[in-house]
Formats: C-alpha cells, sequence, structure tokens
C-alpha cells in the first residue's frame, strides 16, 4: 500500500471556495438562461466547445462570463494516455483560460486515446503504480504549464483490469497527492461504478482526500439492470440524490451542478431539480452541524 | 504489460467491428470477471458508445444528409467514414471534415450527384459558423475612396465565406429536407453559384449572378479593382462597368462580408 506524503495546497480545507449551486452551460439553455436570469449560482462549460475560432459560441460565453461564475471542464486533456502530452492542446486552452477567468479547470482522470489516435471517450486503466507514476507526472506538467492547479473527476466504467492492485479511491487518492491536485468528485460516477464493479459507494467517499475535493457532478445515468451506463440523458436517480446527501455529510460544503447532455428537458425543470439539490444539501449540511 | 501496450490492445479493440474477435481477444485476458456481465458485453460497451458518439456528430453535422439518402446509404457511410477517419484531433469540432471528399469516392454514393453537393453545403455552414470573427467593412466605405486610389484598391472576403457551384437544386432540396418536407429533386440546366457567408453570429446563403461569381472569386484570388472591371467587360458594355461593379461591391458591404 502506497503512503503518499500530504502536500501544501493552495486550498486549505477550511477555505476552499464554495460557489452554491450550478448548471453545465449546454447551448441549448443560451437564451434561457439569458431571458430568465434563474437562480443559478454559477455554470460550467465545456472547454473544447469553445476552442473555435469565433462565431456564437463564443459571442455566448462572453455574455455569460459576465454574467456568472464559470468553470472549465475538458474532455481532451488525455491525462493517462502513452502519448506525449498534447502542447497545442494545452496552449489553446491557456488562451482560452486567460480570457475566461474561470473559478477553476478540470478535466478527467483518464486517457481519451494513444498512437494519436482519438476516441473521444473517458477509457479507463489499471489502478496501480505504474499508472499513479504516470498520470501524476502528467498532471504535475499540466499544472506547471497552465500555471494553476487543476480538478481532475473520477470517471464512470464498464470495466476493470486484473492488473489492478488498489480500489479506486485509493487511486485516485494517490494520484491527487502525488501530483498536487484538486478533486472533482462526480457522486453520479460513484453510484454507476459501484454497481457495475460492486463496491459499497460510501467506501469511495470516505476513502477520498476530503481537503482536496473542490467541486462535485451530478448527472442522470440509464440502470440497465446488471449494469449502469453514465448517459446523462435523464434526472438525477434517488439512489444518487441519496448518496449525495450522505457525501455532504461527509464532506461539508462542495461546489455542485448538474451535468446535463442529451434529451434536454425545458430550462424550468433543471431548475427544479437544481432546487432540489439545494434542499438536500441544506438538510444534510443541518444534520451535520448537530 | 506496459500501459502503452494496454492502451494500443484496448484502442483497437474499440475500433474492431464487432466480427472482429482476434482484436477483442487481444485485450479480453486483461479484465476481470465481475458481476453478471462478462468481458465481452463491457467491452462492447465501449465499442458501441465508440460508434454512437461519432454517429451523433456526423448527424448533428449533417442534420438532412441522412434524411435525403435513407438508412440504407447513410449507415454505411457513415460506418465506412468511421473507420476510414478515425479522429487525430482533441476537439470533436473538426471530425467530419473529410466527409464531403470521401463521399465523392465512396461506391454507393459516388453517383449521387445531389447527396455529394448537399454533403458539401451542409459542411461549409458548419464551417462557416464556426469561422473566426472579422470586422466587416463600414456600407459606406466606398465613399471615403479618393479617385486615384480605385485602379489598385482589393478587397477581402470575411472568415467563412465559400463559393459552391451546384449543378441540381442543392439548396432548396436542402431546405425542403430541413422542414421534414419531400423534396423534388432537379438538375439544374446550368450550374448555380452559391456564397455562404457569416453576418456577424448568423450564417447567410444567397444564389449569386455569373459576373458576381467572377467577381468573387477574383477578389478571394486578390485581384484589385481594375482587375475587377476588366473581368465585368466579358458581361457588360464598357460605359455601365463602372456603375455595374459599384453596385456590386455595395451590395456585398451591405451583407457584411468584405473587410
Ligand atoms: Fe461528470
Amino acid at each position: 500500500m502506497l503512503v503518499p506524503t500530504k502536500k501544501q495546497l493552495p486550498y486549505p480545507c477550511n477555505q476552499k471556495p464554495f460557489h452554491g449551486f450550478g448548471l453545465g452551460l449546454r447551448p441549448e439553455y443560451y437564451h434561457a438562461i439569458l431571458d430568465q436570469e434563474p437562480n443559478i449560482d454559477w455554470l460550467e462549460i465545456i472547454s473544447e466547445n469553445y476552442l473555435v475560432e469565433g462565431g456564437k459560441p463564443l459571442y455566448f460565453l462572453d455574455l455569460f462570463k459576465e454574467r456568472y461564475p464559470i468553470a472549465m471542464h475538458g474532455v481532451s486533456m488525455n491525462i493517462a494516455s502513452t502519448d506525449p502530452l498534447n502542447m497545442d492542446y494545452l496552449n489553446e486552452l491557456k488562451q482560452l483560460i486567460e480570457h475566461v477567468q474561470p473559478i477553476w479547470v478540470s478535466d478527467h482522470c483518464c486517457w481519451t486515446g494513444v498512437n494519436s489516435h482519438n476516441t473521444h471517450d473517458l477509457l479507463p486503466l489499471p489502478f496501480h503504480e505504474e499508472s499513479i507514476q504516470h498520470i501524476s507526472s502528467r498532471i504535475r506538467q499540466i499544472q506547471d504549464h497552465l500555471e494553476r492547479p487543476i480538478l481532475i473527476e473520477n470517471l464512470s466504467s464498464y470495466l476493470s483490469f486484473k492488473d489492478s492492485k488498489m480500489t479506486e479511491w485509493e487511486f485516485l487518492t494517490s494520484v491527487c497527492e502525488e501530483a498536487d491536485c484538486y478533486l472533482l468528485l462526480d457522486i453520479n460516477n460513484i453510484y454507476v461504478n459501484a454497481r457495475n464493479h460492486n463496491f459499497d459507494p460510501l467506501d469511495y467517499i470516505k476513502g477520498v482526500p476530503q481537503e482536496r475535493v473542490v467541486q462535485h457532478h451530478l448527472a442522470g445515468h440509464s440502470d440497465h439492470g446488471d449494469y449502469i451506463i453514465d448517459t446523462h440523458d435523464a434526472s438525477i436517480a434517488a439512489p444518487v440524490l441519496q448518496l449525495y446527501k450522505q457525501a455532504v455529510e461527509h464532506f461539508g460544503p462542495v461546489s455542485v451542478m448538474i451535468e446535463r447532455d442529451d434529451n434536454f428537458p425545458p430550462l424550468e425543470e433543471l431548475l427544479t431539480e437544481l432546487d432540489e439539490v439545494r434542499s438536500i444539501f441544506n438538510v444534510a449540511q443541518d444534520e451535520r452541524k448537530l | 504489460m506496459t500501459l502503452k501496450q494496454l492502451q494500443s490492445d484496448f484502442i483497437a479493440c474499440i475500433y474492431a467491428e464487432q466480427t472482429d474477435k482476434n482484436k477483442e481477444n487481444n485485450f479480453k485476458h486483461l479484465l476481470c470477471e465481475e458481476g453478471k456481465i462478462t468481458p465481452e458485453q463491457r467491452i462492447s460497451i465501449y465499442q458501441n458508445a465508440y460508434r454512437a458518439r461519432l454517429y451523433g456528430v456526423i448527424d448533428s453535422d449533417f442534420p438532412c444528409l441522412g434524411k435525403l439518402i435513407g438508412d440504407d446509404l447513410y449507415h454505411p457511410l457513415c460506418s465506412a467514414y468511421i473507420n476510414a477517419y478515425p479522429s487525430h484531433q482533441p476537439s470533436i469540432n473538426n471530425f467530419c471534415a473529410h466527409l464531403p471528399e470521401f463521399i465523392r469516392y465512396f461506391d454507393s454514393l459516388k453517383n449521387h450527384t445531389i447527396a455529394i453537393e448537399l454533403c458539401d453545403f451542409e459542411w461549409q455552414l458548419r464551417t462557416t459558423f464556426n469561422a473566426k470573427n472579422c470586422k466587416a467593412l463600414a456600407v459606406d466605405y466606398l465613399q471615403n475612396i479618393p479617385g486615384e486610389k480605385w485602379p489598385t484598391l482589393t478587397f477581402e472576403l470575411s472568415h467563412g465565406f465559400a463559393l459552391k457551384y451546384f449543378s441540381m437544386n442543392t439548396v432548396e432540396v436542402w431546405l425542403a429536407l430541413k422542414d421534414d418536407t419531400t423534396p423534388e429533386i432537379k438538375k439544374l440546366k446550368q450550374a448555380q453559384t452559391w456564397m455562404i457567408w457569416r453576418q456577424e453570429l448568423v450564417t447567410q446563403y444567397r444564389s449569386v449572378e455569373v459576373d458576381e461569381a467572377c467577381l468573387l472569386q477574383a477578389i478571394a484570388d486578390g485581384h484589385n479593382f481594375q482587375y475587377l472591371c476588366e473581368a465585368l467587360l466579358e458581361w457588360w458594355p464598357e460605359e455601365q462597368v463602372p456603375e455595374r461593379a459599384f453596385q456590386l461591391l455595395q451590395h456585398w458591404l451591405n451583407l457584411g462580408f468584405l473587410t
């Protein structure tokens, strides 16, 4: 068992910024959000959607960044790949970061391609020492290049490797501590993996370093009985909300947002869902204080 | 096994058509047996997700192509394209960039002119939509040019401006498909030129006259006002040339694509 050394963090555990309750900004909601100015505390963008030369996406981004705190969430950093880091991508990302001035920047603890191919999917890898060293040294290089810490997100996965020597949460903990980065803990992904790989999701929540958890994702999935697929095309499932409550009880206030990427309902429906998240948070916080 | 090898085998397995069991076997033995679903089923989740995502990108970049040619032609086209042009870019935005070329050589569609032209048109709309912003010249720009400067005056077209030559009533067909109505497909007596550009944030398209098309091409090639006027002599008597040139320039300034 690896025993990582604790490092100094830019946000100590009691000073983590709490931005409240956010939504994933998607073009489907541009007009509704601008017109209604709804009760949303912050927005998360998919960085790649704005790595374009011009036109509507960047125009809208400028409108939103004047109105809301923005987090940048990417899908193409390819952190765990054995290919060299894509410096062109990182340079473009850095330019966008300078433009947006986000509250933070995140990507996934995974790889998306190798041998210069990109599957545009979030792919898992074995949880062992070689992976930890590989990923954490890449995150350090990325953070040096971007001149800021990043958050890495746990992903949903549908297979696991015989080569793994530890649990996913032990792996994630070691990566974060070796790389000295933060965690975007997706509560839905924990639930999905707990079902797909048969573990107790609470062990996961209790097993990651509390002081590094800066953001939560919540999303819907599709449950096929024997396995679950992370689809972001439905409302958040009841057991995921239940797990979120346990996460709040454990972690305290952590900025949270809903990811919706398909089968888009009217904005009102997402706002109602976000209100539900708020009230779960409040109940859990009250219970925590008791 | 090294991470590099594992990743190479995984990706080969994702790319493999589901009938290619060899590639799957190379990878399958690395996976845990867990729960009620087998390693093969777990692999197929990734294979399906990969294809579904790229199909989704083609669908959204070419919203009318599938409606035009029907599933029996569209699915094999998408599938062959995904196999022929796996993505090499961090961004998925340009995944479909080769499709307008690919369809020209795709056996079952290479003689399907309307499909080829529609594919080209849809991709151009997509490209123009995301093109770099530029500042259009003011509509009164021409009023402030001193007389002696006119002959050597040059213009630039905004990023994302394109000319397309269609031998079919392609744009009409596209509009019908967009409205979910059945298009009447016709071959034109004479090919028609269309220009596609972005006025501020809105993508526009419009058919252009023959002399207009020729001048726009000349501007794209970097020619000056004097050259444009000489070119117009092919269609207009000499005394009418300056008026026509001025009229076209003013028209283009109003449309907002001269920079
Ligand atoms: Fe997520």
